[in-house]
């Protein structure tokens, strides 16, 4: 197994509306994808499109408004099903709002390296907005 | 390595399926061919495509030549995922800020 993915921010809004954002589909796709199925319950859905690519997973854990653990995989990649890896929010007050902790774990040397693909994916459609151009309708949209 | 090979070499499913098997413990050319529907040779192939890739790497045991994940070759992918979650958590960031219009 590779190591755990961890990455840490700093959110200038309290635990309870960044809890939201993880919970919430209008919430979420301000910041994560265009279309949200999201039923924060132990064994509910947990369901992102992502620039076409639809992550399919669970709520694993959720602990309002400290920590949300949820399954993570993609659908129809045999490699990467639903549920292959997991995703851990942590979320804990600060002065200024909150401090937030993602670990990303259970990620396989060969499927992380073919889930690798999928991220090559986001992130030139992500360099292209930033970039502040509209991006192009998606390929893996299309067909 | 190479990123761009690295994602080529993946996008064949044999190779995927190579990766998975050598994944687990190093293995010979015969010993992948068994678990798969393909020729020792088209194996060999794989393999070196895998090996430029930098994602697969060769070891000799004796007479023994075995194939084993190149840990270092998925480097890559840890900067893959680095990428998607910065530009998502900064998304977040901002769509937290006070005063901030919804995008």
């Amino acid at each position: 197994m590779s190591e755990p993915f961890t990455t840490e921010v700093d959110l200038p809004a309290p635990v309870e509306e960044v809890f939201r954002h993880l919970t919430d589909p209008a919430a979420m796709v301000r910041w994560m994808g265009q279309h949200a199925t999201l039923r924060p319950v132990p064994g509910g859905a947990f369901e992102v499109d992502i620039n076409g690519v639809p992550v399919r997973g669970r709520y694993l854990e959720v602990d309002p408004p400290r920590r949300v653990l949820v399954s993570w995989g993609v659908a129809g990649n045999p490699a990467m099903p639903p549920g292959a890896t997991e995703v851990e929010f942590t979320l804990t007050p600060t002065q200024g709002g909150t401090h937030l902790r993602l670990v990303h774990r259970n990620l396989p040397p060969g499927e992380a390296a073919i889930h690798g693909v999928g991220w090559a994916h986001f992130l030139d459609r992500l360099a292209s907005a930033a970039a502040g151009a509209d991006p192009t309708p998606d390929p893996w949209n299309q067909g | 390595m190479n990123p761009d090979a690295a994602l080529k070499a993946l996008a064949e499913p044999h190779r995927r399926a190579i990766l998975t098997l050598v994944a687990d413990e190093p293995r010979p050319v015969g010993d992948i061919a068994g678990h798969l529907d393909i020729t020792p040779q088209a194996v060999s192939r794989h393999l070196k495509v895998l090996h430029e890739a930098g994602l697969v790497d060769e070891r000799r045991e004796g007479t023994r030549h075995l194939f084993v994940v190149n840990p270092d070759g998925f480097t890559a992918v840890q900067e893959f995922l680095a990428g998607f979650w910065a530009e998502h958590l900064g998304r977040l960031k901002t769509a937290l800020a006070p005063g901030d219009p919804a995008p």
